[in-house]
């Protein structure tokens, strides 16, 4: 792969986009499991 | 290459940090034992004095079994081999007397059924005592077998400094890996869950320790050969460097699921079984990697420790230290995790600074449970940074290292990581409700953490134009 602008631009969009689902999908599922955690509980 | 010491050198140089590195978490969980008043952890403490008490002996005779050699090699100034040897005497003595004191104390904890505060006080304060001449000893012991942190800074491209900081840091993370995974280990086994709780919080500093132990690595390998030092040989270097890389994220992956489970027990008052025998597992894998990074840390420049089979690397071209320098230096690979740093950055100064201004007295409406919600986001945040950080500074780390705002920046991520776990385990701030203060100390870690973690941003920014 070369070094275009089209290429940088390409690879900030496609890194940047993988590394904030992984994040987003972390802080979901951990969430989920402390809401879950705290509903049992409650009971 | 050979793990297993075969001669008395290697096995002194393996088991004399023992009782110095390891002390200092001994000592660190005997606080924790006396404030939280958790009987199980101080027994496990009293035991770990004793265990320490009894590397003495190993410590000394590899010592004595050394000497010869050492009295051979002309580097080494007699007058400062016999004052190692003096104090090194009294450093064990110490350590003994510690160990038997911890002793007595663990037979009357039997006997009694209860150990009295003012006992483990005085063990305490005998084993400052003998802190303190470890590490006299310790640094005795690295001028005699480091003779190039004499070189002058002026003679190097990187200061000698950065190497002596990291032959002393180094142990740290790795020594004090040892004593958390032993103490985790008994915390497992007696179900005792301060003792777990202080397990999983030291496999967080030991992480946050990584950092800089890796930092300073990088710094020495400059100052080890830009000139180059006669006997060390940037091929070897790199070879250590490729284990150092996949440490730290072993380190990482470790603390950082370790503060995942302080964090869910936080709010759900209970650990997963799943999750801790999980930190195990990869405390497990990290020690193990450790062990062959400290080894080759080793090979570098203890050539008393390598033997006639042992084939060491001669291309500095090959591994994938110098493959990650080549390609972060592409601008195609540079500026994507350039970019995953400041948005690293966003989240974690984001949390911060929403936490610390509830702390200080903001929003007090909200309880403090509330926003303790929040630091998944800047947890994050701190391993997207370490991660592309890391990969960065291989772009050009001679410069960034010999940088003068990078010291404050990487001191200050430190202070930054210690402080966010205060917030993680601290009981009286969980405490904090709905229209009540924060107590003052925690005010002032709520401005220490925003005024260190300002330091990071501005000196990583910095970097670029100083």
């Amino acid at each position: 792969m070369g070094n275009s602008n089209t290429d940088v631009m390409i690879m900030v969009v496609a890194i940047v986009a993988c590394v904030l689902t992984l994040v987003v999908v972390g802080v979901y599922f951990l969430n989920r499991s402390v809401d879950k955690g705290s509903r049992e509980r409650q009971r | 290459m050979h793990l297993i010491p075969q001669s008395w050198a290697h096995w002194h140089l393996l088991v004399s940090v023992f009782p110095s590195v390891g002390l200092v978490f001994v000592l660190g969980l005997s606080v924790a034992a006396l404030v939280t008043a958790n009987k199980g952890m101080a027994r496990a403490c009293l035991a770990a004095f004793v265990l320490l008490g009894l590397l003495a002996i190993p410590t000394y005779l590899s010592g004595e079994g050394s000497m010869p050699g050492s009295l051979r090699d002309p580097k080494t100034p007699p007058d400062l081999l016999g004052l190692h040897r003096t104090i090194g005497w009294l450093a064990l003595l110490a350590t003994i007397a510690t160990g038997a004191a911890a002793a007595l104390a663990l037979a009357r904890l039997r006997r009694a059924g209860h150990l009295s505060g003012v006992a483990l006080k005085w063990i305490l304060a005998l084993g400052l005592v003998t802190l303190a001449l470890m590490a006299w000893v310790g640094e005795l012991g690295w001028e005699m077998d480091h003779h190039e942190l004499l070189i002058p800074p002026t003679e190097v491209s990187t200061a000698q400094a950065w190497s002596h900081v990291h032959v002393i840091l180094n142990h740290f993370p790795t020594i004090g890996f040892v004593v958390t995974l032993g103490f985790y280990v008994t915390a497992l086994l007696t179900d005792n869950e301060g003792m777990k709780r202080a397990g999983l919080a030291l496999f967080v500093i030991c992480a946050v320790l990584g950092v800089p132990t890796f930092v300073t690595g990088n710094a020495s390998m400059w100052a080890e050969t830009r000139p180059p030092v006669e006997g060390i040989s940037k091929a070897v270097i790199n070879a250590h460097r490729d284990m150092a890389l996949l440490s730290l994220f072993g380190l990482a992956f470790t603390g950082g699921t370790a503060w995942i489970e302080l964090f869910r027990y936080r709010h759900l008052g209970r650990f997963s079984n799943r999750v801790l025998y999980a930190v195990l597992g990869l405390g497990l894998v990290t020690l193990g990697i450790m062990t062959e990074t400290g080894h080759r840390g080793g090979q570098i420049n203890h050539p008393e420790i390598r033997l006639a089979t042992d084939i060491l690397p001669t291309d500095p071209t090959l591994g994938w230290s110098p493959f990650i320098e080549h390609q972060i230096n592409q601008v195609v690979w540079f500026v994507p995790w350039q970019t995953v740093h400041f948005f690293g950055f966003a989240l974690i100064f984001g949390t911060v600074l929403l936490v610390s201004l509830r702390v200080l007295g903001f929003a007090k409406s909200v309880p403090f449970s509330a926003m303790h919600r929040l630091l998944p986001l800047g947890f994050c945040g701190v391993l997207m940074n370490v991660f592309s950080g890391m990969l960065i500074l291989q772009a050009d780390s001679g410069r960034y290292l010999n940088n003068i705002t990078f010291v404050p920046k990487i001191a200050a991520i430190g202070i930054g990581g210690i402080a966010v776990l205060y917030f993680t385990l601290s009981e009286r701030v969980w405490a904090v409700g709905p229209g009540e203060d924060a107590p003052a100390s925690a005010k002032a870690m709520a401005v220490l953490i925003l005024l260190a973690w300002a330091t990071v941003i501005m000196g990583g920014r910095l970097l670029a134009y100083v």
